[in-house]
């Protein structure tokens, strides 16, 4: 396990599935669905929620993506980390050797 | 091997047809994620954490080598390289893409597999004594009733949605291999004093959240009455269990709720009524699916073979593998080798699609085609000459395949756990992995003996902690990955449920405290003890206090 950085602060991303594949993706800064965590976009209030939220469902009437949910992530000088081990696990492909090269994500 | 008729190979081909719309529909936006879950769902196919995952049926785990090949197909053309055969005897896909499942289940249907009722609230894979048709005390094969529900449940339009998942198990040994007191319904063929053959019907039984050890509703019923009987249970159920709370939906809370005379009263009832009738099982019929499972054509062999005796003197490593592997099949000169799915630091369960064409190719050569899934992840080739077996260990070896673990402390179950399962609060198959990394010495594996480590990522309990010597659970604290664990588990027949022995450990401190168990159990054994004895015998003390300090007593 790698040792984390300290946290900066404390924030808010969206994260869901993709209906194709079902791989893990986040909403990113360019309002595009990306697998990289690094590139998803804060939530930086209400509003910003509000707008945010909206493009999840355009994405999901346009059968983009499923099951799209606001995740809690920690700002560290490295980048975006997942609070919980599940979203550390979600993010990084599982913890053991599964035959094929691993995302290059967060280490759990 | 039972082979489809033209009946199944038409319902597998329709249902395949039927799942391509759906999928179209589906990302065409005609249907809605919430309209598709459920027609996926009866397809075996869930949402995981970072794919879909697909799982095939395996009836009663058996298969012959080309549905083995076709299996190692599907890891290579849909999927990641391989994949991991369950505690149900069946086979999960962890990758394939949903564009991709039509065609993937169209190429299952040409070896006539699918992986229909694999979820959702029906009647799911009926499981069977793996070494049934090969194990010296049967009294019949247990799959040819297993093929016989089999062909009753599919696609039973009354039982298609059931108030919760339904698992029925068969065993045709008084040992029971099959866990029939942890099912919904679990049959177990005994004789009565007239020295005819037929079930002892067991309900109710189950793991999960609330871990239910099952009652005999009935102690003989005859081979005739098999459906019926079945029939009369499942319509009962499926009229009283609950459907307004998804934890109080099995069985096994039904019978706690009625009490298990009144329930089997209300069976009673509904089995005289349609007894004897459409679904009354002639001798003619199951001696139709007896043939299927006949034993194959064993050579008569007299002697013990010269060079089996030899390979065995001479080989130390082969002689480790027969010693722990290989168990006697009822006919002389033959054996029941285990194929271990649990080498040191792996995923307990997997396999590649290179070693699954390799045991599919085993098999064909040396075990007459035909291969088995076990519920404790393992495969087995029921019937290979002694002749053959150092030719088999030696092409096994060379494919990683020739851990010589069955039944010993790192032939672990685990199920996916947070590696891959949706539902899980932590990690199993490291877990795993660091046991058998800890307990790898043959030697201490040896002495340690028979001992079952079991390890479910949440209490759903797939990976059967309630019955192991050893469970591990898998618990949330906080965010954080805890493991408690349970001890004096029995899945078979002195079935018993584990006892929480204490606070939970942490991912890292967990390998630990099993090695802390283990070495209490050398210590305080008495020769020819097994853990389940020790446990009995000595209770939880001794455990406690090494595990927590003589303070926890
Ligand atoms: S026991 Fe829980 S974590 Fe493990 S496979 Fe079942 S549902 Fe998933």
């Amino acid at each position: 396990m790698n040792k984390k950085s300290a946290i900066q602060f404390e924030a808010r991303i969206i994260t869901a599935n993709m209906l194709v594949s079902g791989n893990v993706l986040y909403l990113d800064e360019k309002r595009c669905w990306d697998e990289n965590i690094a590139n998803a976009q804060i939530i930086k209030n209400d509003e910003d929620l509000a707008r945010l939220n909206n493009m999840s469902q355009d994405a999901v009437m346009n059968s983009i993506i499923v099951g799209p949910y606001v995740m809690p992530v920690e700002c560290h000088s490295a980048g975006l980390q997942p609070v919980s081990k599940r979203e550390l696990i979600r993010a990084s492909g599982p913890t053991i050797p599964t035959g094929f090269p691993e995302k290059g994500k967060p280490n759990v | 091997m039972y082979r489809y008729d033209q009946f199944d190979h038409t319902i597998v081909r329709e249902r395949v047809n039927q799942f391509r719309d759906q999928v179209a529909r589906r990302l065409s936006g005609a249907l809605t994620e919430d309209e598709f879950r459920p027609l996926r769902l009866m397809n075996g196919l869930y949402l995981q954490l970072h794919a879909y995952m697909l799982r095939v049926a395996i009836p009663y785990g058996t298969l012959w080598s080309k549905q083995m090949r076709m299996l190692a197909h599907i890891a290579r053309r849909y999927d990641r390289g391989y994949g991991h055969f369950t505690t149900r005897q069946n086979i999960q896909f962890n990758w394939p893409k949903l564009e991709d499942v039509p065609d993937l289940l169209a190429d299952l249907a040409s070896v006539e597999m699918h992986a229909i009722q694999t979820s959702g609230n029906s009647i799911r894979n009926v499981t069977a004594d793996h070494f049934a048709g090969v194990a010296d005390d049967e009294l019949e094969d247990s799959r040819i009733y297993a093929e016989i529900i089999r062909q009753w449940s599919t696609l039973h339009p009354e039982f298609s949605f059931l108030p919760r998942k339904f698992k029925i198990a068969v065993s045709g040994a008084p040992t029971d291999r099959a866990a029939v007191r942890f099912h919904d319904i679990g049959l177990q063929m005994r004789q009565n004093i007239r020295g005819e053959v037929g079930f002892e019907v067991l309900v109710g039984g189950g793991q999960g959240r609330t871990p239910v050890i099952a009652e005999t509703i009935r102690d003989f019923l005859p081979k005739r009455d098999l459906l019926s009987y079945l029939e009369a249970i499942l319509r009962v159920y499926n009229m009283l269990g609950r459907r307004d709370n998804i934890y109080k939906a099995r069985i096994k809370i039904l019978l706690k709720e009625t009490g298990l005379d009144r329930f089997a009263a209300l069976v009673e009832e509904e089995w005289e009524r349609i007894r004897g009738g459409a679904l009354d099982l002639p001798l003619d019929e199951i001696n139709r699916i007896r043939a299927y499972f006949a034993p194959p054509r064993y050579e008569l062999v007299v002697d013990p073979d010269a060079a089996y005796q030899a390979a065995r003197r001479s080989d130390r490593e082969f002689d480790r593998w027969c010693v722990n592997n290989v168990l006697p099949n009822k006919q002389p000169g033959y054996g029941i080798v285990n194929i271990s799915l649990k080498p040191v630091g792996k995923a307990p369960g997997d396999a590649t699609a290179d070693q699954m064409d390799i045991i599919a190719d085993l098999a064909e050569a040396f075990s007459f085609d035909e291969l088995r899934v076990t519920h404790k992840q393992n495969i087995v080739l029921g019937h290979v000459r002694l002749a053959d077996l150092h030719t088999v260990w030696q092409q096994l070896d060379a494919a990683g395949l020739a851990t010589a673990n069955f039944g010993l402390a790192s032939d672990i179950i685990a199920c996916p756990g947070l590696d891959y399962c949706n539902l899980a609060n932590a990690r199993s198959i490291p877990v795993a992995q660091r046991i058998s990394e800890r307990f790898a010495d043959p030697e201490r594996l040896a002495r340690i003996g028979a001992i079952r480590i079991n390890i479910s990522g949440c209490i759903n309990a797939c990976g059967h902690h309630h019955v192991g010597d050893i469970g591990i659970l898998g618990v949330d604290r906080r965010g954080e990955e805890y493991y408690q664990i349970t001890l004096g588990g029995d899945p078979a027949d002195n079935a018993t449920i584990g006892e929480i022995i204490g606070p939970s450990f942490s991912y890292d401190e967990i390998v630990d405290a099993i090695e802390t168990i283990i070495s209490t159990y050398e210590t305080i054994r008495k020769p020819e003890e097994t853990f389940s004895d020790t446990w009995r015998r000595t209770g939880a003390t001794p455990f406690k206090e090494t595990l927590y300090g003589p303070a926890h007593n």
